[in-house]
């Protein structure tokens, strides 16, 4: 039940600000666990390397992922300074990370607001299935100079395009991101 | 569509050809054409100056249905939702504002707000009248949408008995037992019928049945008495089902369960003719609802679940005819709402205070002028006004108009305020506002609690609602009619579930709040046409457009989103592809046929019923129902019924759901193709003299 990595894609050129050209690569990342056991422990992602990190308490995670949640490595979560926000748009128009807004995940809540309907996902009462929201794209703040945008495409095993809460896999993040 | 339309204005067009002077009324139905719903007392339909509804015995029976649901589904612009049991929408408002009424007083014991028609037998009704439009002026909270009063059978004079024994396939038995005897100035009746159902199965590989099999009895018992100027009604009524232990379906999983329902209701009505002018009456009604449900999760102990309501209210209302032209309605009394049961924290109780009048004036011949408002004191949300007009003017021998504006209200239900529910597979919790704080502060002690993402007062405010009604009707000939009915709606401070927080399990607690604000607008159409002396020819249909007034203006100003997973695009919806409220269907249509073939004496009934393609809920996400949400596509559904009268007795026999159409997800009552045979035998002694009963 590990992330498997392998695919990659490579995007369009993005134009920076200083008007130099920088490549990013698209990265996907296919069914992620997170916690799909339910034993209540976090999966830590390095966003750089693509991959997981075991030691919650270094800095090389950014995120991390529980059932709905996703945390950053600041703060109350962890000993980096790590900070985030959620914008709306469409993930490909976004290709410069908003100035201000950043917030660090502190003992009030996190800066990915995890309720349904604040942050990436909507839970519906009537299917009871967690879907994410579409437009909602998390930016990721590692520096003053490196920002990544992250869309979450699916929650639940195999990205169906329509889960059913009874035959599939929750807890099961299928996202795309790419630094800019 | 187009089919349905060309088919249509083809028939409207064919109208004036056909209506011939030959009509007679064997296929008419000998409706009394009184009506009591509209203006709490008796009026000719005619006179009715709201948009109005009136499905008579013969022609309940003829249909050869069981229940409600199934009978209200084949009326024009009517669209039963499943959830919670089988509800009426009307006007595109859900069940919870229809107010459901047998012999003029509420039955209880709604689900989630919704009143199951599945509950009601469809033997034994005199009539059913359904009033559309907000009706709070008479009837008080939740008659939002309208009103449908099941008018049940009197007794008659002389004596009657009836017994009646249907099967259908997939297998059901219905046997009853109808009896009825006047004498002098007294009546009394009494029914009962039983009902096994085996249930169905929709999903053969399944180890459990889509509806569980169960038994139904229901019981009515009434008492009608005369002295002097003094009469006395007395009516018993008791419905009860019962699923025995049996594998279901719940969100949770597969599991053995049972379940029952008991309904028992007394109402005790005295009415004093004073003189010619002043009637007074007073209505007593108590009505309790049982269910409890056991169900076992593993081979331990069953979770059992109880829930038990009780209603009374005791009411007096004068009605005065002493001034020229005018009939004057006053009304005042109490109602006592409580229920208990484990969900809840403790055993709530209502109570309403509530006064109405209403004046019908009759301007001149041609116009009626309604004016009616009610006040209602609540012992938690305070007070309530609810006033409307309406107006029918008869522009010719032909031509009728009428306009209704009117206002409505539904207090929050028990539910929204007492609710204490944990969800005990999923974690999540529900609680009403009043005991959401208790139960926060205390899962906050448990450490449970991560943070709070919401605040909500700890008081809700009834719901509130203005409705517009307009009506054309033309009558070409005396059993020929078209009638048109623009309606509009609005309704405000309508509860919805919110998140309040968030549990460290990451699942979060619920509780309810005056949220948000929807229209309902459309047009209905109804067409009854007898062509020849044996064809009888009615069409319906109705257009309606939701909308919530929030996610309204979200998509207006660009802030939903769809994604597209072909291309991974993600861009804002456009106001065209909101498509409203969920579950609700933009068109629909109904026809039916009645012929009567003299040759061999048998009755055709044949209906069509047509329901547009809806979302049930949101599948892509953005939490609002667009044109990229999951659909149901349309169903199409053909009702056939065969009568044939041999001196007593009534045999039928009934194809329902013709097309076989089957879902799962979206008609779960639904077993397909359906065939039935019935036999009524009904023997009748008239009356030995004349004499007079007014029940």
């Amino acid at each position: 039940m590990s992330a498997s990595c392998e695919k990659s894609q490579t995007a369009e050129p993005i134009v920076k600000n200083d008007d130099t050209t920088a490549v990013y690569t698209e990265h996907w990342v296919y069914d992620l666990a997170a916690d799909s056991g339910s034993t209540g422990h976090y999966v830590y992602f390095d966003l750089k390397t693509k991959s997981e990190v075991t030691d919650s308490n270094s800095l090389l995670w950014h995120l991390g992922f529980r059932s709905t949640n996703i945390i950053l490595n600041s703060g109350a979560s962890g000993p980096g300074e790590i900070s985030g926000q959620v914008v709306v748009g469409n993930f490909k128009d976004i290709t410069e990370a908003p100035t201000n807004g950043y917030v660090t995940d502190s003992e009030n809540g996190f800066a990915i607001p995890n309720g349904s309907g604040e942050g990436w996902y909507n839970y519906s009462f009537e299917n009871h299935t967690i879907l994410p929201i579409p437009g909602r794209i998390v930016i990721v703040r590692l520096s003053d100079s490196v920002h990544y945008k992250m869309e979450i495409i699916s929650f639940y095993e195999g990205s169906p395009e329509s889960p059913d809460y009874q035959s599939d896999k929750p807890r099961f993040y299928t996202f795309r991101y790419q630094q800019i | 569509m187009k089919q349905t339309v060309l088919q249509f204005l083809f028939l409207v067009m064919l109208y004036p050809v056909l209506g011939q002077d030959s009509i007679s009324s064997s296929l008419e139905e000998k409706l009394n054409e009184v009506v009591i719903t509209a203006a709490r007392k008796k009026q000719h339909v005619d006179d009715v100056s709201l948009p109005m509804m009136v499905l008579g015995e013969k022609q309940i029976q003829l249909s050869g249905l069981s229940h409600l649901n199934e009978l209200l589904e084949e009326q024009s612009g009517m669209v039963i939702s499943e959830g919670h049991g089988s509800g009426i929408q009307i006007q595109g408002f859900d069940p919870e504002y229809t107010m459901v009424l047998v012999d003029n007083e509420p039955i209880i014991g709604r689900v989630a707000g919704v009143l199951d028609l599945k509950r009601i037998s469809l033997r034994n009704i005199e009539r059913i009248e359904i009033l559309k439009g907000a009706s709070s002026c008479l009837f008080g909270s939740n008659a939002m949408a309208g009103v449908v009063n099941i008018i049940t059978r009197k007794p008659e004079l002389g004596m009657e008995l009836g017994v009646f024994s249907k099967v259908r396939l997939p297998l059901l038995f219905e046997n009853s037992l109808h009896f009825s005897k006047g004498f002098g100035r007294q009546g009394i009746s009494f029914f009962y019928s039983r009902i096994d159902n085996a249930g169905f199965r929709l999903n053969s590989n399944q180890a459990f049945k889509t509806a569980p099999s169960h038994r139904e009895n229901h019981s009515n018992l009434k008492w009608y008495s005369e002295w002097g100027k003094w009469s006395v009604s007395t009516t018993i009524r008791y419905a009860g089902l019962a699923s025995p232990k049996q594998k279901i379906d719940n969100q949770n999983g597969v599991f053995e369960s049972e379940s029952e329902t008991k309904d028992a209701s007394l109402g005790i009505g005295v009415k004093y003719k004073l003189n010619k002018q002043l009637t007074l009456k007073a209505n007593a009604y108590k009505s309790q609802y049982n269910s409890s449900d056991r169900l076992w999760t593993d081979e331990t102990l069953p979770t059992e679940n109880t829930f038990k309501q009780d209603y009374s209210k005791m009411e007096f209302v004068a009605q005065y005819d002493g001034i020229q032209h005018h009939q004057l309605i006053l009304g005042i009394g109490v109602n006592t709402e409580s229920v208990n049961t484990p969900r809840f924290q403790s055993a709530p109780s209502f109570n309403t205070l509530f006064a109405f009048v209403q004046d019908e004036w009759k301007i001149s011949k041609s116009t009626n002028l309604s004016m009616g408002v009610r006040y209602d004191i609540h012992n938690t949300y305070g007070s309530q006004l609810s006033p409307k007009v309406s107006a029918l003017r008869k522009l010719n021998r032909k031509w009728k108009i009428k306009a209704s504006v009117g206002s409505g209200f539904k207090s929050p239900d028990l539910r929204q305020l007492y609710l204490n529910f944990s969800n005990p597979i999923v974690g999540y919790d529900v609680f009403g506002v009043k005991v959401l704080q208790d139960r926060l502060d205390e899962l906050e002690s448990q450490n449970q609690i991560q943070r709070i993402v919401h605040t909500v007062d700890e008081t809700l405010e009834a719901e509130r609602s203005m409705s517009l009604n307009a009506s054309i009707i033309w009558q070409w000939h005396k059993s020929n009619s078209i009638d048109i009915n623009g309606f509009y709606n609005h309704v405000n401070g309508m509860i919805n579930s919110i998140a309040v927080a968030q549990k460290n399990n990451g699942q979060l607690v619920y509780s309810y709040e005056n949220l948000s604000q929807f229209t309902t607008k459309g047009i209905a159409l109804s067409s009854k046409n007898q062509l020849t002396e044996n064809l009888k020819v009615n069409l319906g249909g109705q257009f309606l457009i939701t909308a919530d007034a929030d996610q309204k203006k979200a998509v207006k100003n660009g802030e939903v989103f769809v994604r597209n997973s072909d291309n991974n695009e993600t861009r804002a919806i456009v106001p065209l592809e909101y498509m409203g409220l969920f579950s609700r269907s933009k068109y629909n249509a109904n026809a039916s046929i009645q012929y009567l073939c003299k040759s061999i004496e048998t009755n055709f009934f044949i209906r069509y019923n047509w329901r547009s393609a809806y979302a049930l809920f949101d599948s892509n996400g953005n939490s609002i129902y667009d044109a990229f949400d999951e659909r149901s596509g349309d169903f199409h559904q053909f009702n056939i019924t065969l009568s044939k009268t041999i001196k007593s007795f009534v045999f039928q026999a009934s194809v329902i759901n013709v097309l076989n159409n089957t879902s799962v997800q979206f008609l779960p009552n639904n077993p397909g193709v359906q065939c039935a045979f019935s036999a009524n035998y009904t023997y009748k002694q008239k009356p030995k003299k004349n004499q007079f009963l007014h029940p």
